[in-house]
């Protein structure tokens, strides 16, 4: 132990002595380091600004997709649904059938090709951001009880349609048929033609007809919280497959599942990105593997004065393998203050957040002590097999 | 002390053979100050290699304290080296980045000595050379005559059985010379064993015993105490013949 707090003593030594050379040395750590740091920071940035717009989805949502098929002969209705939102209060609150389609609008003399997307008025419930409404209301128990031909039209319609004047109450013609517009939704695109918004929605059981769909493929549900997703999911499965008598043809998701699988992709992204820059660290080994057998070339003499008062191989190659480690560990370490700095600078710039990866750091740290030992062994171990009387002879 | 027997070291050069020692035997015994002298290339460097447990013999046995050195792996030669002896080198041989003290301090610590023993040890055999005041300054701050000292500090710091001197004075002016020669006299006098090995005659006249070496072999082996005569009288054609060349009227 004392051994080895000499070694430490004699590498900072001899480190700080040649000041110019041993930071130009740990340059290469330090690039690869901070570029670990940086690449895995803006990586884990870009996960975060993914799975926080999915999250604005909703975690709670539920997807049911049915698959009709030609052999089937049961199948899943409405009633059914609302059967499983009844019977299970506990893992789900509200359920919505979902249909879609594509229909021509128009108002006046403006024609545009707008989609349309029914659903029941718990929808408002299911998916509260994509339900906010600038004016008037969202589909009503009475509008899905009456097939009523009401809609709620999107801020493209009223800008085009309505010269941006609040469209409620006035009429527009879905693939020639008249609706009354009872609600305007906020503008969530840029209001124009292939925005989201120029979009209509009409109650579902209006669709079936309007739409000529027997049958509904699509239901929302939401989960009663985020922790009973996994649980609904599964209740899900088990009760269409039940009905069915087939666990085929249908498919039951949930967002919080395509967050868990989109990170799962990005961390493996990060991971790349990190191995890049893994490179210029071996690159920065190389560096210091070069130092060091120059180091040990020029103190061949000093090698020799030790060996001859009694230092054994051992002393010799762990002072100049510690010397190595204590190299490329503060490069390590400026690195890692380096990197998270421009981290910090490099997100502003790019205009986006970035996540400092903790165990990114504390790897990229692990990596660069076991270069310092990879890469200084050979010139250290060269340094321990001098022979004492050649190494005092020379110069 | 010490005793070769039979040491034959042969060095390849190329595909010529050089021997370098030729089947010496020599007894030191404790408390003795002996010198051994030579020209170069008499074999005299080698024979402090052996002495010095710096190399292994081709041929021939060795013993430290009754302990056989010839057929030793490098590291427990490193540890007698450590133990047994104390080097004083022509060229001080100080490590030009540490303090006075830390280079004392450097065999102490490869023996495993703890910090406050090591420093009390080191601060003790700079004071028995009269540097205690300057024990943190570093080599290059020192005058060559002090650096010396530090050297012979060094030597003194693991209380080594023996005391080995490679030209301690080739470096230094004739004052800064007599007053190292006085230090090995001195710690002669407490009863360390000393060698020195030079070409010097006037050196090597100051201790009690001469051992002359010419072409590998020694070829004399005197006691300087009783015959002061026998040592003025060192008969050796070729190594006389450089001895007086070198050092002429100083002796």
């Amino acid at each position: 132990m004392g051994k080895l707090i000499q070694s430490f003593k004699m590498s900072m030594k001899s480190i700080l002595g040649n000041k110019g050379r041993s930071a130009l040395t740990m340059l290469g750590i330090i690039i690869g380091v901070a570029s670990v740091i940086i690449l895995t920071g803006i990586g884990g940035g870009a996960t975060k600004a993914i799975s926080d717009s999915m999250a604005e989805m909703g975690t709670k949502l539920i997807t049911v997709n049915m698959r009709f098929m030609r052999s089937s002969t049961r199948t899943i209705d409405v009633e059914d649904m609302q059967e499983f939102l009844d019977e299970n209060p506990d893992l789900v609150s509200a359920m919505s059938p979902t249909l879609s389609s594509s229909v021509t609008s128009k108002s006046g003399n403006v024609n545009s090709t707008t989609s349309l997307s029914a659903y029941a008025s718990s929808y408002s419930e299911i998916q509260p951001n994509n339900a906010k409404l600038e004016s008037g209301r969202f589909i009503s128990d009475a509008d899905i009880a009456n097939r009523s031909y009401n809609c709620i039209v999107g801020s493209y319609i009223k800008q085009e349609m309505f010269g941006g004047l609040d469209p409620v109450g006035e009429t527009i013609k879905l693939n020639g048929r008249k609706f009354t517009i009872v609600g305007c939704y906020e503008e969530s695109g840029d209001s124009t033609e292939t925005s989201a918004d120029n979009k209509v929605t009409i109650p579902y059981t209006t669709a079936i007809r309007f739409l000529k769909q027997a049958r509904i493929s699509t239901f929302y549900f939401a989960a009663a919280s985020e922790e009973v997703v996994e649980d609904a999911v599964e209740a899900l499965e088990n009760f269409i497959t039940k009905k069915l008598g087939s666990d085929m043809g249908f498919s039951v998701s949930s967002v919080a599942e395509m967050i868990e699988s989109l990170d799962e992709m990005t961390a493996t992204m990060t991971t790349m990105l990190a191995g890049i820059a893994a490179i210029s660290l071996v690159v920065g080994g190389i560096g210091i593997m070069n130092i060091m057998t120059v180091t040990v070339s020029e103190r061949t003499r000093e090698i020799g004065i030790r060996k001859a008062i009694g230092a054994r191989t051992t002393d010799i190659l762990l002072q100049f393998l510690i010397e190595s480690i204590v190299l490329s560990g503060m490069g390590g370490i400026v690195g890692i203050v380096f990197g998270i700095v421009a981290c910090g600078g490099a997100g502003k710039l790019l205009g986006m957040e970035t996540v400092i990866q903790t165990n990114m750091v504390f790897m990229s740290f692990i990596f660069s002590i076991i270069i310092g030992v990879f890469f200084g062994i050979a010139p250290a171990r060269r340094a321990a097999k001098l022979h004492p009387i050649e190494a005092l002879r020379s110069e | 002390m010490i005793r070769l027997e039979g040491i034959t070291k042969i060095y390849k050069m190329g595909e010529n053979e050089v021997r370098a020692l030729d089947g010496v035997d020599l007894h030191i015994r404790p408390h003795e100050f002996v010198s051994v002298i030579g020209p170069s290339g008499s074999g005299k460097s080698t024979l402090m290699n052996m002495i010095g447990c710096l190399d292994v013999p081709t041929s021939g046995k060795y013993w430290i304290d009754g302990i056989e050195g010839s057929r030793m792996t490098d590291n427990q030669l490193a540890d007698l080296r450590n133990k047994k002896l104390g080097f004083i080198f022509q060229q001080y041989n100080l490590l030009a980045k540490l303090t006075a003290l830390e280079n004392v301090e450097l065999p102490l610590i490869y023996r495993g000595i703890g910090a406050a023993e090591r420093r009390k040890m080191a601060v003790a055999a700079l004071e028995r050379v009269g540097l205690k005041d300057k024990m943190h300054h570093k080599p290059t701050e020192l005058s060559g005559g002090q650096q010396q000292r530090v050297s012979v500090a060094r030597a003194l710091s693991s209380k080594p059985s023996l005391i080995l001197a490679d030209e301690p004075t080739g470096a230094l002016d004739s004052k800064s010379g007599v007053e190292i020669m006085q230090m090995l006299h001195d710690l002669h006098e407490e009863g360390n064993t000393i060698v020195i090995i030079t070409h010097d005659l006037g050196i090597a006249k100051q201790a009690e015993r001469i051992v002359s070496i010419h072409d590998g072999k020694i070829t004399s082996d005197v006691d300087n105490r009783s015959d002061r005569k026998s040592a003025e009288n060192i008969n050796d054609g070729a190594a006389k013949a450089d001895l007086d060349g070198r050092i002429g009227g100083e002796v």
